[in-house]
């Protein structure tokens, strides 16, 4: 079932340079898309447009069978969440358990059901021992999970994750990384848009679109995208060590499985 | 920079942290009137802002405020007090007679020393009782206490509810803002910036080093911020729920009464000239101090059961 419908939108900031242009794809129930691209390539551009912070151009954009404009906008904010780049500046709330019921307090949850709600989705990120700490005491990792708790709380079919580990240490990378794959597991209908730099990631998804100058490159799954390293030379993304390292020594005559694991490889190389 | 005191929340579970938002934001402007009131001898002036410093000091304590903040956030009246110093020395009071030492050929006077403390006395006051508020207030129920104030202003179409919850995320980027400033400043001072030495000129070039990429960031960070609570539903016109209800209860019926006895009780003192060789003073002054010693024994009972329960 798609539940987000992207045809030919096209975005400029200035009206000169479209940041966007002509971008389609969808968004069906339960899958995870990667969008990946180098700077300005217009990937956070398309989260904002997507949950309406930017205004897309007229009939492009779809969401739950209903056009995004300033008539539906609330109904479909109130089904697609975001997770945005730096935890500091969406953290509302003086404490953790504040930060979640804000989110709450516009959904118009009865005060009796938030506390259950709040205790319910800082378990699934890992919080409840920290619903009364204030941001100044997180780590970057814990702030983010605390936007997820926020976020999932707020009963979404999609979320959005623009660029939400960029700024986080590899442990941070590691918790956030977990939560979505514990959110996925739990709820399989749950639909994920990462807009990502870290090809890892992105190569965990089902389905990976790479943009250029506002402009998808290639949508496929990351099985069939790394055939083509060309597409990652051209957009100006630089691959994963483990593939740049076995398309080295592929052009060495050398064939290794692409799904062995690094110490595989060099135990492989060793031999 | 980091452990900035002023304006930061300190998680515990007083009485005055359990107390309503609204009857304490009631309180701060009531004793700030009983603080400001002007007394006819400086005797009176002293003593009754001696009782005061002992009841606000009872109050930090009560809320869990260390004694290390509490100065922290007395460093920023320096400045203040040399320039009142400074103001009163060379300008003193039109009633000053009293000569206390000479500098040269300035005369110092006795009055221009107490107008000095008077002032000087009243704005620590001021800093430490919105310190008890905001150090027991989170800022969300800070939020709902003022829009509860400002609520009537809805009738002629006043922001009420905008205004709040701008003051609210005012107070909850104090310490991410502070946090901010120390980066740029270390960041510019590992490029030769150098804000403690040098010229006026010179400094002041490196203090605009520092604002500019503050003012930058601080907008990036408001963008991302309004971005981030439209994208989570919010909408200052739209109807919402709350998390935090205000209850008003037996405490603060108690507390209010107190503060209210107390700002009338400087208001009636303030109409009598006494000092300190007047006899029928005596009395007024040890019921002072009688009430705000009972008060703070009480409090102390009842913070001490509440934590052992």
């Amino acid at each position: 079932m798609k539940l987000i419908e992207v045809n030919n939108l096209v975005f400029s900031y200035d009206k000169k340079i479209n940041v966007v242009d002509g971008v389609s794809f969808s968004v069906e129930s339960g899958k995870y898309i990667s969008i990946i691209g180098h700077n300005g390539s217009g990937k956070s551009t398309i989260a904002k447009l997507l949950i309406g912070l930017l205004e897309a151009n007229k009939d492009s954009i779809k969401a739950f069978d209903m056009e995004l404009n300033a008539k539906n906008l609330r109904a479909i904010r109130q089904r697609v969440g975001i997770v945005f780049q730096n935890p500091d500046n969406q953290f509302v709330g003086s404490t953790v358990r504040d930060d979640i019921a804000f989110g709450l307090e516009n959904r118009q949850i009865p005060h009796d059901q938030m506390d259950d709600i709040i205790n319910k989705f800082a378990a699934k990120v890992n919080m409840l021992d920290f619903l009364d700490k204030e941001p100044e005491n997180l780590s970057g990792g814990q702030k983010q999970r605390v936007a997820i708790a926020g976020i999932l709380a707020m009963n979404p079919d999609v979320i959005i994750f623009d660029e939400a580990t960029s700024m986080l240490d590899p442990k941070g990378k590691r918790e956030v990384r977990e939560s979505i794959e514990l959110m996925r597991k739990e709820n399989p209908n749950l639909s994920i848009i990462s807009i990502t730099h870290d090809l890892e990631e992105a190569f965990s998804s089902d389905e990976v679109i790479v943009l250029q100058k506002g402009k998808i490159v290639a949508d496929d799954n990351p099985e069939n995208i790394l055939e083509k390293p060309g597409i990652f030379v051209e957009s100006g993304v630089d691959l994963p060590f483990k593939n740049k390292f076995l398309n080295l020594l592929s052009q060495a005559g050398i064939e290794i499985k692409n799904d062995e694991s690094l110490e595989r490889i060099v135990e492989e190389l060793c031999r | 920079m980091t452990n900035v005191s002023l304006g930061r929340y300190v998680p515990y579970n007083s009485f005055i942290h359990r107390m309503d938002a609204r009857n304490k934001i009631f309180c701060l402007i009531a004793l700030m009137v009983a603080v400001f009131i002007s007394y006819p001898t400086y005797e009176i002036t002293f003593i009754v802002g001696g009782a005061f410093a002992v009841f606000v000091f009872a109050l930090l304590m009560i809320s869990h405020v260390s004694v290390k903040d509490i100065f922290k956030s007395l460093r920023v009246l320096w400045f203040f007090i040399i320039v009142l110093l400074i103001i009163n020395i060379f300008i003193p009071p039109r009633d000053a007679s009293n000569v206390a030492f000479a500098m040269g050929s300035v005369n110092v006077y006795w009055e221009a020393i107490f107008q000095s403390l008077k002032i000087i006395l009243r704005l620590v006051l001021m800093i430490e009782l919105t310190m008890i508020l905001t150090a027991t207030t989170k800022p969300l129920d800070l939020t709902y206490g003022l829009e509860w104030y400002l609520t009537p202003l809805k009738l002629i179409k006043f922001p009420a509810h905008e205004v709040a919850m701008t003051i609210s995320i005012a107070l909850r980027f104090i310490p991410t803002l502070l946090d901010e400033t120390d980066r740029i400043m270390k960041a510019q001072s590992s490029r030769g910036v150098d804000f403690k030495h040098g010229k006026i000129s010179s400094r002041l070039k490196a203090i605009v080093s520092l604002i500019i990429p503050l003012f930058i960031s601080a907008f990036q960070r408001s963008e991302e911020l309004a971005d981030s609570m439209e994208a989570r539903g919010y909408d200052p016109k739209a109807k919402r729920t709350r998390y935090h209800i205000l209850r008003f209860s037996l405490n603060d019926l108690f507390t209010f009464l107190l503060v209210g006895a107390i700002m009338s009780g400087t208001i009636i003192l303030s109409h009598y000239e006494f000092n300190l060789q007047t006899q029928s003073f005596i009395p007024w002054y040890c019921l002072i101090l009688i009430c705000i010693f009972i008060y703070v024994i009480i409090v102390g009972i009842i913070d001490a059961t509440r934590r052992k329960a």
